[in-house]
């Protein structure tokens, strides 16, 4: 990607975004680094994984991305209403696969809930389940605090994300 | 545009075409051996960086000891691919072969997605990540072992085919098989021979490169594609032609990226490929009807 890179140095911008998933993205971070790029390089959650530290390296210090709160559950203060999921998953996943979980999995093992959550409410049918999915209110997952209703089926707001930077091969939080 | 950008299109594109340059010599080296056009050529690339990562994470082996096991274990997949797949054809003609070939790359690809998962893995760079200034452009010192194998082996290779009786006598295979067979060479053995080289060659490039792009299970098929097409630009010869074309490969793709669009990126390699194989299918510097060696 070093073509593309110089093209991006040669216009001399402020920031540059990378939306993408691995390994475009660690491909990116090193030939910047190569580069000697000095401005600050913003990434998606599509690398929001240690994959990605692991495959960038030392390159991937400094980069900052809107993540999940699931990469930095450890160090949430107490009082956010996410830290008991979040901390139970990570535990969890630990035990059964022997990886870190990431939000990845979240994902799915907040849809599964949120299905079985509606299964125990009595729906049977499609129409049911959706009704039931939509009268979800307050459920701390995974990705985030999910709040439905017939018009929203997106569940989250801003509040679900934090910025993270890489630091010493781990995620921190920025303020 | 400043010249220190077109510096750095030009260094990055010679560095991604000397690897083009290895894959497409490998390619060349089993067509003159054999006719055919090997299609499982880029499987080899993949495994040598995936097998390299293998001694490394699981054999727990130190760099330079990793790389020439992986080096053994390509080659001997290549020699096995050869025995079990190409010899036994009954009617080797070049489209049963060429249709074997691709098979066997789909086999070999499904083989590694089972073993190794679908994961891109990163091998780490053979001295240090610290760029290094030339000129107003920046490289780094794997772009060096790239440029500096790539130019080792080519050396090589040169010798094999012009200095030593079997490299003589696998030329001989590409001037007339037939022929070669009247004199007593053992046709056979230069195709098992040419397989063994092209699968070192190509597995040499994919760890070369591995630092660089990273490697994972399906990586062969773009640097298998990217290789026939230099092989294609130097008219099928395993030598200079092919090299060049390589790095003309490399070069244009690069500054087709930095100065058109990164969208065009692999479609200029494949613009270059048709056009050629329309208009000029003995490649670009041949002449028609030259002996291809």
């Amino acid at each position: 990607m070093t073509a593309q890179l110089t093209k991006i140095r040669g216009i001399k911008p402020d920031a540059i975004i990378c939306w993408g998933t691995n390994p475009g993205p660690a491909v990116i971070a090193k030939n910047a680094k190569q580069l000697g790029l000095k401005i600050p390089l913003y990434m998606s959650h599509g690398v929001s994984s240690k994959k990605f530290i692991e495959l960038a390296g030392d390159a991937a210090e400094g980069i900052r991305l809107p993540s999940g709160k699931v990469l930095v559950a450890d160090v949430l203060p107490a009082s956010d209403p996410q830290k008991k999921a979040l901390m139970a998953f990570v535990k969890d996943y630990q035990n059964h696969y022997k990886a870190e979980g990431d939000h990845f999995g979240g994902h799915a093992w907040d849809a599964v809930m949120l299905l079985k959550g509606a299964f125990e409410n009595g729906a049977d049918t499609p129409a049911a389940i959706r009704d039931q999915l939509e009268k979800t209110k307050q459920f701390h997952g995974i990705g985030g605090t999910f709040t439905y209703s017939s018009q929203d089926h997106a569940g989250l707001g801003k509040e679900a994300f934090v910025l993270v930077e890489v630091k010493d091969k781990d995620w921190v939080i920025v303020k | 545009m400043q010249f220190d950008q077109l510096l750095q299109y030009l260094l990055s594109g010679l560095s991604t075409g000397a690897i083009y340059a290895l894959i497409g010599i490998g390619f060349s080296i089993i067509y003159n051996a054999t006719g055919i056009i090997n299609f499982a050529q880029g499987e080899f690339v993949m495994l040598g960086g995936m097998v390299t990562l293998l001694f490394l994470e699981t054999g727990k082996l130190p760099l330079w000891a990793a790389i020439p096991c992986a080096v053994a274990v390509s080659t001997a997949s290549g020699m096995l691919f050869e025995r079990l797949a190409i010899r036994p054809l009954r009617q080797p003609t070049p489209i049963n072969l060429v249709i074997i070939t691709i098979g066997g790359s789909i086999l070999i690809r499904g083989l590694a997605m089972l073993l190794w998962g679908k994961d891109t893995h990163a091998i780490p760079p053979f001295s240090g990540e610290e760029p290094l200034a030339v000129g107003g452009a920046t490289i780094l010192p794997q772009h060096l072992w790239i440029l500096g194998v790539t130019l080792l082996i080519i050396a090589a290779n040169k010798y094999y085919f012009y200095h030593t009786i079997s490299g003589k006598a696998m030329r001989a295979c590409a001037y007339n098989r037939r022929a070669a067979g009247l004199v007593g060479i053992d046709v056979r053995r230069m195709v098992l021979f040419s397989f063994i080289i092209s699968s070192a060659m190509g597995s040499v490039a994919g760890i070369i490169v591995a630092p660089l792009t990273m490697t994972a299970y399906d990586v062969g098929i773009m640097l298998g594609l990217k290789g026939f097409c230099a092989a294609i630009i130097g008219g099928m010869s395993s030598g200079g032609a092919t090299v060049v074309g390589g790095l003309v490969l490399g070069i244009l793709e690069s500054l087709g990226a930095g100065l058109i669009s990164s969208g065009y990126k692999d479609a200029i390699a494949f613009i270059i490929l048709l056009l050629l194989l329309f208009i000029r299918p003995q490649g670009l510097f041949g002449k028609a009807q030259s002996e291809r060696v």
